[in-house]
């Protein structure tokens, strides 16, 4: 559920690149909209590449998405149980798991109750009170999600997890497979978080433009992607207040949301690494983000409530 | 709709997007600099709602909402309406359609009749503007349009969010009467769903869940549960449940438009878990409308119920629903009760069955929704002028064929009055009213039929309704001619054209006998093809039934393309020499009408002995020919002009009466002048 990349042209367009058919196709899924723009001589091979696409992300929306009814997580959410999860859930559930123990609980995706009682209060133009806040930040807890190959349990009742926090990355990661191992060379993979092959159809790098979270249709920036993976997180999306002090992302100790930045970008070699990293920075804080990111081995920008931004060195970043 | 023809009709900088996984959707994306965004949903209403058109087959629309709701672009990709094909032409449809751009899904969309339009700008109702000679036509659409947005609205612009309120009926707050539980369950308020250990079993049968509750096992015949449900909120059911100081306070909890439903359980399965959490979604039971899922929360309400003894120890819960999921009161809730059953303990399997309950609250309860245009029901009432004019001149025309004194023993009068009611048929019920019934009503119904359609479209025009209800009566009573030669606006039409002809001296040609009865079958042929490709292509029809011309004179006044107007034009002049040649020999209405005409109970035109054998009077004088040499009226043809019924009661006109009152004359006194007799054409019509 985030976004603020764009897609950056150049306009160099060199012979070889010429001959390559380019494709773009645009759809909806995992509660925002996809796009994945690729490349290849051959447009049946591309068609059938990008059909494949779409079959990954419907099979990762089946598992993980809150948005349908039936996914395997929404079930697991309402029973409290889940028998043998599926390869792919349960590799993110480990992932997510092991994120969660190496961020101290800074991830962690069964913040689920918190965001049931803070939209529950929106849809009667309100925001909740620090008792039920509290009552669901009890909830909150990555230590009783017991995952194992068999099952997927909840240790206590009322419990939730989302993984729109992470499904997003883990998607772009697979589409940039399944892509590859059908053939195609070039690609841009937008799932809400970005990936990509080999260089745009200018035969450039390809480049995002990073959105100013503090004003619409203004750029801050463009960063190049060099063959990495990058996510970003936002307070203006799913804001729960006006000020946007209230959003989707949770710092799971406090029950409410981090109180400094306004939006973080990661790069990182795999987007779900990048895409989980984000929240760890969200609830780190402007101050530490950024050694933070150090220790992950991770680049990443960070900006501010209040505009100011900074970025970390290692980043292919070109402030506007 | 293929993705090339969305990209054409979406073209750049809008992005088609790929076809919604589960439902029949295309995105439209529109990007900005940052981001892409849905720009609106675009759908065929074809694959939401199959309303017939007047044709009998529906609208195909294509719709464009967006995320608000709003209609980004409608368009029509295929109609069957005969007033628009080659009739008004495609324009005024296309006209009328982009009038829909802007506005919203949950303003109220009213088309405007002229009369009620204006000084209604800002209110919750938009009125838009309607198309002369086609207001059943658009009306289709408006429901087409509106019924299939409100599927997608509802599936993808989040739960309700476009419903329009319009479409809902409310709970009326003034009906209340003391009851006791027994009361409100005889009273349909309460409703009562007895689920028995067998059924549920059987349910179960065939999955892992077979067999696994003992209980249920042991005593098939015994009650598994017992389920109520009500709607908490409607006085005479939460007034008389709950204590005064509950029923307020409930009220207080639930804003505009909300619903409180009790739902209670007496038997094992439990409404809410162990671990439930008050005022969340119960995980016990679902609530269902319309086939679409409707978001409930516990109430977490405190109170105690006023029931009877046995029932004091019930599980029971009270849910909300939320003004905007758009709960409608006057339909069917239907609950489902889950029912999960766990097979092993080590690693369990679990398999779960649904089993509904609940039902539909009276209609005294709950105020329809009404004032809307999307039903035909309000055209009746908006119409209802012309409707009791209708009824008035049909009255008449009862009254003229049961042969009063007053018309059939004065030829002159009965001439004028003839002429008079023509002049209402082809003015009124053809021009101003636009009731010419037409074949194409009949096509419509096979079409339907074959499609498995409803016939409610036919309701959109009350004039045709009328006038069929009242034309089949006449089948029985009188047979044919009672449409044919009284309430069709194009045989009207024909026959004061050839009036006037005749008034210019011209005179009419008789077709001789053998001819006569070969064309007489023409029409029969022309029947059995239409309803032959009625039933076989849609775009056959529309073409066949261009050889009415109905569309042409009536519907348009002859305003259309040279062809059909030449055809009208034509098929006018040749019966005004052939007396209602179209009539007689083509019309494959009335090719039906005298099909359904066999369905005559009485042979009511008068005859005498002398009839056929020797006087060939009447049978002369009958300009349709319809009388045979033996004098016989053949019903099949004839179109009540009451020309032989007249002769029948005169004096000075029936042969055999001269002759009588020429004898019985002739005992008294000798006439200085004998009447004429022989064929005379001075009355006839």
């Amino acid at each position: 559920m985030k976004t603020g990349l764009g897609l950056g042209l150049l306009p160099f367009v060199s012979e070889a690149a010429a001959r390559l058919q380019w494709r773009d196709i645009t759809f909806t899924g995992l509660g925002t909209v996809l796009s994945i723009r690729a490349a290849h001589q051959d447009v049946v091979v591309l068609e059938q590449a990008l059909q494949q696409a779409k079959q990954v992300i419907a099979r990762i929306e089946d598992q993980m998405s809150l948005f349908r009814p039936d996914s395997a997580i929404r079930q697991l959410n309402r029973e409290g149980v889940l028998r043998t999860p599926a390869p792919d859930l349960l590799h993110v559930l480990q992932r997510s798991q092991q994120f969660s123990a190496q961020s101290q609980g800074a991830f962690d995706i069964t913040v689920q109750p918190l965001w049931r009682v803070f939209e529950q209060a929106k849809a009667h133009g309100a925001l909740p009170d620090a008792r039920e806040v509290a009552a669901a930040t009890r909830q909150v807890g990555w230590q009783r999600l017991a995952v194992d190959a068999r099952e997927v349990r909840f240790l206590t009742p009322g419990m939730g997890i989302t993984l729109n926090g992470i499904a997003q990355g883990y998607a772009a990661d697979r589409v940039r497979e399944t892509l590859k191992q059908a053939g195609i060379a070039h690609a841009l993979i937008n799932t809400g978080e970005w990936s990509s092959l080999g260089q745009s159809a200018h035969a450039a790098d390809w480049s995002l433009g990073v959105a100013d979270p503090r004003q619409d249709q203004a750029l801050l920036g463009r960063l190049s992607l060099r063959g990495r993976c990058v996510a970003a997180s936002a307070d203006a999306l799913c804001a729960f207040s006006e000020d946007r002090r209230h959003h989707h992302i949770f710092d799971p100790r406090t029950g409410y949301s981090p109180t400094d930045l306004a939006s973080v970008t990661v790069a990182a070699s795999s987007c779900l690494q990048a895409d989980a990293l984000t929240k760890v920075l969200f609830v780190a804080g402007f101050e530490k983000a950024l050694v933070l990111a150090k220790a992950w081995r991770v680049d990443a920008l960070v900006v501010h409530k209040s505009g100011r931004w900074k970025a970390s060195e290692g980043l292919q970043w070109q402030s506007a | 709709m293929t993705r090339e023809r969305m990209v054409q009709a979406f073209p750049a900088p809008l992005v088609v997007g790929e076809k919604e996984r589960d439902l029949p959707v295309w995105p439209i994306f529109k990007q900005d600099l940052t981001s892409t965004t849905i720009a609106a949903y675009a759908f065929e209403s074809q694959d939401f709602v199959a309303i017939p058109g007047f044709s009998g087959t529906p609208f195909n629309l294509l719709i464009a909402l967006d995320p608000n709701g709003q209609f980004m672009d409608v368009r029509v990709l295929s109609h069957h309406e005969p007033v628009f094909l080659d009739g008004l032409g495609e324009k005024p449809l296309l006209t009328f359609v982009e009038q829909y751009k802007d506005l919203s899904l949950k303003q109220s969309i009213k088309i405007g009749t002229g009369q009620s339009k204006g000084g209604k700008d800002g209110s919750a109702n938009v009125y838009i503007d309607g198309v002369a000679k086609a207001t059943a036509s658009v009306r289709i659409l408006n429901q087409t349009l509106l019924a299939a947005s409100l599927k997608v609205a509802r599936a993808k612009l989040g739960y309700g969010e476009g419903r329009d309120p319009d479409l809902i009926g409310r709970i009326r707050p003034d009906v209340f009467k003391i009851m006791d539980w027994n009361a409100l369950l005889k009273a349909g308020l309460v409703h009562r769903t007895t689920l028995k250990n067998k059924e549920v079993e059987k349910a179960f049968a065939g999955t892992a869940g077979e067999g696994l509750d003992a209980e249920v096992t042991r005593a098939p015949d015994d009650v598994y549960v017992d389920l109520y449900a009500a709607h908490l909120n409607v006085p005479a059911v939460g007034k008389n449940l709950l204590s005064p100081e509950k029923w307020d306070y409930l009220q207080q909890r639930l804003d505009p438009g909300d619903h409180a439903l009790l739902v209670m359980a007496v038997g094992r399965p439990a409404l809410m878990s162990d671990d439930f959490v008050r005022g969340t979604v119960p995980d016990g039971f679902t609530l269902n409308q319309q086939k679409l899922p409707i978001e409930i929360r516990d109430l977490d309400l405190d109170a105690v119920l006023k029931v009877p003894a046995n029932l004091q120890g019930a599980q029971w819960m009270v849910v909300r629903v939320i003004a905007p999921a758009g709960l409608d009161p006057a339909m069917p809730l239907d609950f489902q009760l889950n029912v999960t059953r766990i097979k092993g303990m080590v690693y369990p399997e679990r398999v779960r069955q649904s089993f509904a309950f609940g039902g539909q609250l009276p209609s005294d309860y709950v105020t329809q929704a009404s004032s809307d245009q999307k039903t035909w029901h309000s055209i009746w009432t908006d119409r209802w002028v012309e409707l009791a004019v209708l009824v008035c001149g049909l009255a008449v025309l009862v009254w003229a064929l049961r042969e009063p004194t007053w018309l059939m023993h004065h030829p002159a009068r009965m001439f004028k009055f003839r002429m008079a009611y023509l002049v209402f048929t082809l003015c009124f019920i053809g021009w101003y009213a636009q009731g010419q019934l037409s074949i194409v009503n009949l096509t419509a119904v096979v079409q339907a039929v074959l499609a498995g359609r409803s016939l409610d479209f036919f309701m959109y025009d009350p004039m045709t309704v009328l006038l069929w209800a009242f034309v089949v009566v006449t089948f029985f009573v009188w047979g044919r001619g009672t449409f044919c030669g009284w309430l069709c606006p194009f045989g009207a039409l024909q026959e004061l054209v050839s009036q006037v002809t005749r008034r210019l001296g011209l005179s009419w040609i008789r077709v001789p006998q053998v001819w006569d009865q070969r064309l007489k079958k023409v029409k029969y042929v022309v029947l059995a093809a239409l309803l032959v490709s009625a039933c076989v292509s849609v775009a056959w029809t529309d073409r066949l039934v261009e050889v009415e011309p109905f569309k042409t004179s009536i519907t348009l006044n002859f305003v259309r393309a040279w062809p059909f107007v030449l055809w009208a034009v034509a098929l006018v002049l040749v019966s005004s020499f052939f007396y209602k040649g179209y009539c007689r020999y083509l019309c494959p209405l009335g090719a039906g009408m005298g099909v359904l005409g066999k369905l005559r109970r009485f042979d009511w035109i008068a005859r005498r002995s002398e009839c056929g054998q020797p006087c060939q009077r009447c049978r002369n004088d009958c300009a349709y020919q319809a009388i045979d040499k033996q004098g016989k009226v053949d019903y099949d043809e004839c179109f009540q002009c009451t020309d032989c019924m007249v002769i029948y009661e005169s004096d000075s006109l029936c042969v055999p009466r001269i002759l009588a009152q020429r004898e019985g004359a002739n005992a008294r006194v000798i006439p200085i002048n004998v009447a004429a007799v022989g064929p005379s054409k001075e009355m006839t019509s």
